[in-house]
Formats: structure tokens, sequence, C-alpha cells
């Protein structure tokens, strides 16, 4: 099981669900702002692809559980 | 990875410099006077685990702080330990004596930021996160040697002491460089290369060093920002690669703050050096945090 669909099953929503609820203005905010969390991380291999992701989900759930 | 090894002679001349020819010296942080009577003890050959148990035991906070630290997710025992002497046993000399170092470094360091803008709670927190961070890490490292395992909780405790020496000796441009960091929207490394030409790397790993601490350990702190300084094949390259990922995970996790809003720059070299399997990260993540929570009640109270 990949670290992406580990954080899937803890929390019963899939990556995709949560990821397709947003907004494309939601999601360009949480893409800024991980971009600007990761600025000297311009790679997307091993440990900050996994990074990147978890909080990309993590701010989508955040989103998800203010609405 | 003992802490009588000739000293560590790299520390960049830069920073030994100007540390040492600020008036205010002698308001380096100093090594907690217990962690010195321990070494003074654990190098005398006839010592055993119980003359090194009296000396914490002295201090019943300490050794309140030293179980509970070792009870904790961090450390991953399978059996409560419930005295000095067990923790000894379990662990070694040179560790419990490391968790005192760690557990009484904040205590007795300075907790003013000398009315600067520098947030001292949010540092320790971040510190101890670190701490963390690297003995969790540690735990999911397959046939890590002990002499590494034991030094990772300190290592990443101590790791951004530099800025605490840079803060104490040296506040104005150190609250310069954070005003740089802020307005240059950089990371606080570069903030600090332009401001004193040298960086927290360099001034910790000169203050570790002072303390005659152990090589890796200086090493750790002097390139947790730059691993790839060192060859793979270096001996010292695996304790580095760890510090430097603890340090890039307590970030990822906003645990405190050393200054710095961003995440730092992860070396994948590094990751893939850990070997740690991509589907572990999430549940590292989540024993960080519990971990955390737990040591850091303990250290604060």
């Amino acid at each position: 099981m990949s670290a992406e669909s580990e954080a899937e099953s803890s929390s019963g929503k899939s990556v995709q669900e949560v990821l397709d609820a947003l907004t494309p203005q939601q999601r360009a905010k949480i893409d800024a702002t991980v971009s600007a969390l990761f600025r000297y991380n311009s790679g997307e291999s091993g440990l900050v692809r996994i990074l990147r992701k978890l909080k990309t989900v993590e701010l989508a759930r955040r989103l998800g559980s203010e609405k | 990875m003992s802490s009588g090894e000739v000293r560590y002679v790299f520390v960049n001349p830069a920073a030994r410099d100007r540390i040492e020819a600020c008036p205010d010296h002698s308001d380096l942080p100093t090594l907690p006077a217990i962690f010195t009577r321990l070494q003074n003890a654990i190098q005398n050959p006839s010592t055993d685990a119980g003359d090194v148990a009296r000396i914490i035991e002295n201090d019943q906070s300490l050794t309140l702080r030293l179980l509970k630290t070792v009870n904790s997710a961090a450390f991953g025992l399978n059996s409560k330990v419930d005295s000095v002497e067990r923790a000894i046993a379990l662990l070694g000399f040179d560790e419990v004596s490391q968790i005192v170092l760690a557990a009484s470094l904040i205590h007795s360091s300075p907790q003013s930021s000398k009315g600067r803008p520098f947030n001292m709670e949010k540092f320790w927190k971040h510190c101890i996160g670190v701490g963390v961070s690297a003995r969790v890490l540690a735990q999911h490292i397959d046939g890590l040697p002990k002499d590494i395992r034991q030094s990772t909780f300190t290592a990443g405790l101590v790791h951004d002491i530099g800025k605490l020496v840079m803060l104490q000796l040296f506040a104005d441009d150190f609250a310069r460089a954070m005003d740089v960091c802020r307005m240059e929207k950089c990371n606080l490394l570069s903030a600090e290369k332009i401001i004193f030409d040298f960086n927290h790397c360099d001034a910790g790993s000169y203050l570790l060093d002072v303390w005659n601490m152990p090589r890796d350990m200086v090493k750790a702190v002097e390139l947790h920002h730059s691993p790839e300084d060192l060859i793979i094949e270096d001996e010292s390259y695996l304790f580095v690669a760890l510090v430097h990922i603890a340090d890039a995970l307590t970030h990822f996790l906003e645990i405190g703050s050393g200054g710095d809003p961003f995440i730092p720059e992860i070396s994948e070299q590094a990751w893939r050096t850990l070997a740690i399997p991509e589907k572990d990260v999430p549940r590292v993540l989540n024993t960080i945090q519990q971990a955390y929570q737990e040591v850091y009640k303990v250290i604060f109270s």
C-alpha cells in the first residue's frame, strides 16, 4: 500500500474523493499554499512527493471540515 | 560514539573567530553540570549502573522527566521502565546520559530572546520535535548501529542550538537576519549567511565542539541542512541524514518553529539512505506526533 492510499484508509474518504470535492478555486489555493511551503523543494520524487500529497490532502480535509 | 574523542577540528573558522572575539563570549550556553558529572562517572571503569542511577536520582524532577521520556512512544520500549537502573539496563549509560542532557538542557539554557522577535517556546518545541522525530526514525531503520541510535534524540534536540548562540551573542545581527528572511522571503540559513558570513549550523557545531560532544553529533549539527557535503561512504553519513530528515518532518508537521516558515530543502539521497518504505511514512508521522505530545509535556512540566 502506498503512503497516499494509507492516508486515504485512515479517514474514510479516499484521497480522490476529497480532492474531487474541491472547487477549482479551492484547489488552486491549496496548490499555492503547498508550493509556497515546499518552495525549496522543486523535485517531485521520493519523500517530497509523498509529503506534498499528504499536505494537499490535509489542507483539503481541513477545508472540507470547515464547510 | 563516546565523548572522549579527539575534538572535531573542521568548524567554520569564520564562526569560530567571530564567536571567540565576542565580548559576551562567556554568555555561551553551558553544558548542564549533571551531564558533566555523569560523563566523568561513566568514564571511570569501576562505575556501575547503581552509581550512575544515584547521580541522576539526586534530582527527583530530572529523574521523573527521564523516566517519562524513556516510557514515551519515541523510544518504543515494550515494557514500562520504572527505575533509572532499569533505563540504564535497557538503553545503556550513553543514551541515558544523553537523555539527561536533553531533559536538563532546556531548563538550564537562557529563556529570553533578549527582546528580539524570536519565539523561544516555539524554538524549543521545534527542537524537541526534531529530537523525537530522529528517535522515531531510528526505530524504523533496520540494523541501525546502537551507537547511532542512542545519540539520535540529543542530536535532534541540539541541531539548531547555533541559533541560540547567535541570539545570545549577536542579538541585533540575528534580528537583522530574521528581518531579511521575512522581507526577502528567503530561508533563515541564507539570511544568516548574508549577515554573518556563517550560519547557525556553523555556530552550533562550534558550541558542540567546545562542549567536547561526540564527533558525529558535531557533524550532524554542522551538516543538518547540507548532508550532501558528506560523501555517502562517510561513517557519519547515516547519522547526518537521519537528523536532516527529522528536521524536515518536524517542519512538515508544523511542530514549533525554528524561525523559518518553509520546509527546508530535503536531500533525496539522505531520504533514500534511511531506506524507510514509502508506505510507512504516514505511520512514522503519526508516531512522531504522539511521541512529541508525550515528551513535550514531560520536558516542560
